[in-house]
């Protein structure tokens, strides 16, 4: 099984938001914050949370979609799950 | 000692202090302004300054205030519209009138036109000190509601900086309105014939009906106390005083009459005359004339032109006391 | 007991504090927490006994079936935990308006005693569920009892909120319980927080209330001038009154060293509606975001991902239906009645527009146009809120949006009479010139409510300066001359 590696769960997540967003020039940061990316609020949240669930093949649930504060605990919570879910 | 401490030890108290002193010094600075908030005060000022010899004073609640404000009652400088309202109540005619009598003038008649309930039901506490207690600040006027009116009044010393509005706010604001020194009369006479509004689908609020109904019907020992000292003052300045009952909702008085409230209230009115022995006449508008239509809390007349022909009624009830 | 009682000001909360201060000193973190409890429960019980051991025994069932939900992190006994309290709430708060409505469904007129709402149950109870739900998906743990029973009843949040998620409170509570040194320089801006909570209450909200009551009393007779006055009189009452209830609040929690949450940040200012509900009470609304809005919208957007449906239906789903039915829920939690329910429907229904408008990406208003329309909204919604019946609202809002004749105050009414324009008199006020006066503080405190600070969103920023101290003192002076017969919250029938 291959190691999860952060850098690539950051990429992926950026493609997940430039194709949210519709917008290719986003550059994510393990400090971005809703504050940084135009539009990001709890209803673009619901979409994004959605396209990660098909892109890192996991569920994530309700409280995901308010509860992160910017991109590095975005990352975090994504890694444990997907850790929690091929662990299954 | 750290920020906050010092803060509760000096910083505050210091602050609480000097707020206290600079709104106690602000207050004594502004005592001398004459208050000029509403048309109470302006009549309290007015009355010691306005030079013409009115042969009638026309006391009233806002039934008669909202017509006289309007309309002028009978002809130029005839009479003085000295009309406040039922939360200045008795007090303000008394001591409104009794001013005007202070200042030298001698009116031949003063003619009360006010609604039975200002006699039997209690003032108002919320807005007592506002139309009356902050008006009336002369000694005999303090002395006579400290004695009649104590659960309403409050002369003990407190800091100006409790009560910044009235003490500092108020004078502020009479200093920026100038509402002239002469008794308010309106340059707009009634019209003689006045076309009449007629308010389809009127109806009386039954709820308020019924509260007006059971309202109790002895005269209250503050207004008795009022009356009396009404009585002596004609007797003192030699004028003829005379109780014109305002307007009343014509089914409501038909239910006050049948009740038995109205004749029982005029009966201790003229009981209160004869132990005065003062020959004081009572006579009521609406038994001339039918107003029908009024307000929901059926206090006020409604209608155009009926407020016209109420201020016309009363010109004629002040021609024939002034004919007798 | 009430904030603005005297009983409260002099007797219970210096010596609630003095205590408090000794017992950390001297007897130790547990003991501390126990005293606390103890002074909510008196706090509590002070207005009623009977509802004091209502509160205990819910409090006490609800920790039990954390302890179970920790071990077995079942969904099902979740929702088992969700309805008992759903149904203590609903039995005391919903059982007449519920069984009204439906005897009217079936032509039977129950005689209904009325039941006295407990003080601050509907505040408790979600604070609670959201505590069972934290614990049921592994975001939090149990802490012993006396602490979590102090995370929902400590006094200053027990009657009316902030609504506080253990997240918040928990550590802090622990760090206490465990005699760690308290935060310094809490106290002073829990005060001055405090005092500027009080002001806003007693010399604001309070000074407003004698005219919106007296307007809201003779709905039916309000025109033009009166209904608007009506209206944003009773949104500066409200927002003064509930702003400043949460102020003193989060400044009582500081004096005892808790940071409690915000709940406003000046909502008057806000350009959009979903600005609003995240400027008014805020913890409210973050309860119904993360408990109910997300998960519906979470799983409607998932069901519509799944069967690929179109944008237009995708917004119905995914969007307004999750929406509305949030704030028809939000709503009703305000109050047991048809004007609650149609408020929450005015709010989701404008929520959905807006949230619509900016899906479809349409051109921004310009601020002042997004402010009033909002305003419009939200003042719309108030007259919901405050009439006591649908009838009373509806006569209220026809005088605001379709005047039949124009009135004017006592004072202006020769001058419309010259003018010939159809008017009548302005009835409802107590004397004509106290409209003048009712009308000037409308006009003084409406800015007032918009450009007053916020100190409640960062109070450690208060700073002990002589500035602070000469606000501080002018707010006391002017509470301690208003201070008379307390009234009552408004959010207290809560």
């Amino acid at each position: 099984m291959s190691e999860l590696i952060r850098s690539d769960v950051l990429q992926d997540l950026q493609q997940v938001f430039r194709s949210v967003f519709n917008d290719d020039h986003i550059t994510l940061t393990e400090s971005t914050t809703a504050a940084d990316i135009d539009g990001w609020d709890s209803l673009q949240q619901i979409k994004v949370i959605l396209a990660c669930e098909k892109k890192f093949k996991i569920k994530l649930r309700a409280r995901d979609v308010n509860g992160l504060d910017n991109v590095g605990s975005m990352v975090d919570h994504l890694m444990s799950t997907i850790a929690k879910t091929t662990r299954q | 000692m750290s920020e906050w401490t010092k803060f509760f030890a000096v910083r505050l108290p210091v602050a609480i202090l000097a707020f206290g002193l600079a709104i106690e010094a602000a207050a004594a600075l502004l005592s001398g302004v004459t208050l000029h908030r509403h048309n109470v005060d302006d009549l309290a000022s007015a009355v010691m300054h306005d030079t013409r010899p009115y042969r009638t004073v026309l006391l009233g609640d806002s039934v008669t205030h909202m017509v006289a404000t309007q309309f002028r009652i009978g002809d130029a400088d005839e009479v003085a519209d000295l009309t406040t309202h039922a939360y200045a109540g008795l007090p303000s005619e008394l001591f409104l009138l009794k001013r005007y009598l202070e200042s030298g003038h001698r009116p031949r008649h003063v003619v009360l036109a006010v609604s039975r309930h200002l006699f039997t039901e209690p003032m108002d506490n919320a807005t007592f000190s506002y139309y009356i207690t902050s008006v009336f600040k002369l000694p005999n006027e303090r002395a006579f509601l400290q004695r009649y009116y104590s659960e309403y009044v409050n002369y003990e010393w407190r800091p100006a900086a409790l009560s910044m509005t009235t003490t500092v706010g108020e004078p502020i604001l009479s200093l920026l309105r100038h509402p002239g020194n002469q008794i308010w009369s309106s340059p707009e006479r009634p019209s003689p014939n006045p076309s009449l509004e007629h308010i389809p689908g009127y109806s009386d609020d039954e709820g308020v009906f019924q509260k007006i109904l059971s309202a109790p019907t002895d005269i209250r020992p503050e207004a008795r106390a009022v009356i009396t000292e009404m009585c002596r003052v004609s007797q003192r300045y030699q004028f003829s005083l005379h109780i014109v009952w305002a307007p009343l909702e014509p089914r409501l008085r038909a239910a006050l009459i049948a009740s038995g409230a109205v004749p029982h209230i005029d009966d201790q009115l003229r009981e209160i005359f004869r132990q005065n022995q003062t020959a004081a006449s009572i006579v009521d508008s609406s038994d001339r004339q039918d107003y029908p239509y009024f307000d929901h809390a059926l206090i006020h007349i409604r209608g155009l032109g009926w407020e016209q022909v109420y201020a016309n009624e009363l010109a004629a009830y002040i021609h024939d006391f002034e004919a007798h | 007991m009430l904030f603005t009682d005297p009983k409260f000001l002099f007797l219970f909360l210096p010596f609630s504090l003095i205590l408090f201060y000794l017992m950390r000193r001297y007897a130790g973190g547990k003991s501390t927490i126990w005293f606390l409890l103890f002074a909510s429960a008196v706090f509590y019980g002070y207005w009623s006994v009977t509802y004091l051991g209502l509160l205990l025994g819910q409090v006490l069932v609800n920790y039990l079936l954390s302890r179970q939900l920790s071990r077995s992190h079942s969904m099902g006994q979740l929702w088992l935990g969700i309805g008992f309290n759903l149904l203590l709430l609903g039995y005391f708060k919903y059982r007449n308006f519920f069984l009204e409505n439906v005897g009217a469904l079936i032509g039977w007129h129950p005689h209904l005693t009325a039941l006295f709402v407990p003080l601050g149950i509907s505040f408790h109870t979600f604070q609670q569920i959201t505590f069972l739900t934290d614990v049921a998906e592994e975001e939090d743990e149990v802490p012993p009892l006396p602490e979590y029973m102090l995370f929902v009843m400590f006094f200053p949040q027990l009657i009316a909120g902030p609504i506080v998620l253990h997240s918040q409170m928990g550590g802090q509570v622990s760090a206490v319980a465990a005699g760690k040194r308290p935060q310094e320089g809490t106290f002073g801006p829990g005060f001055a927080l405090f005092c500027f909570g009080l002001f806003k209450k007693v010399c604001l909200a309070d000074n407003l209330a004698n005219f919106v009551d007296s307007a809201f009393q003779w709905p039916q007779h309000l025109q033009f001038i009166e209904a608007w006055s009506a209206a944003i009189g009773y949104c500066l009452q409200l927002f003064f009154d509930f702003s400043g209830y949460s102020d003193m609040a989060i400044g009582l929690g500081l004096m005892f060293g808790f940071l409690l949450p915000f709940n406003f940040n000046n909502p008057l200012a806000a350009t959009s509606i979903t600005d609003f509900w995240n400027r008014w009470h805020i913890t409210m609304t973050r309860f119904f975001t993360l408990y109910v809005y997300s998960p519906l919208a979470l799983a409607t957007s998932r069901m519509a991902s799944e069967r690929n449906v179109q944008a237009f239906s995708a917004f119905w789903l995914c969007i307004a239906g999750p929406t509305l039915v949030t704030f028809l829920a939000a709503g009703l939690w305000h109050g047991a009645g048809w004007t609650f329910i149609v408020f929450g429907l005015v709010h989701g229904i404008a929520l959905t527009i807006n949230r619509g408008y900016r899906e479809a990406k349409m051109r921004q208003l310009p601020t002042i146009v997004a402010w009033l329309l909002t305003m419009i909204t939200v003042l719309i919604g108030m007259v919901y809120f405050r009439s006591q019946s649908m009838t009373q609202a509806h006569s209220i809002l026809k005088s605001m949006f379709i005047p039949g004749r124009l009135a004017l105050p006592l004072w202006a009414d020769s001058v419309a009479q010259r003018l010939g324009l159809p008017v009548t008199f302005y009835s409802v006020f107590r004397a004509a010139n106290f409209a003048a006066h009712d009308l000037f503080l409308l006009l003084v405190f409406a800015p007032l409510a918009i450009m007053l600070p916020n100190p409640s969103v960062r109070p450690k920023e208060i700073r002990p300066s002589y500035r602070t101290a000469f606000a501080v003192s002018a707010m006391l002076w002017l509470t301690m001359g208003w201070i008379g017969e307390p009234r009552t919250f408004l959010y207290f029938q809560f």
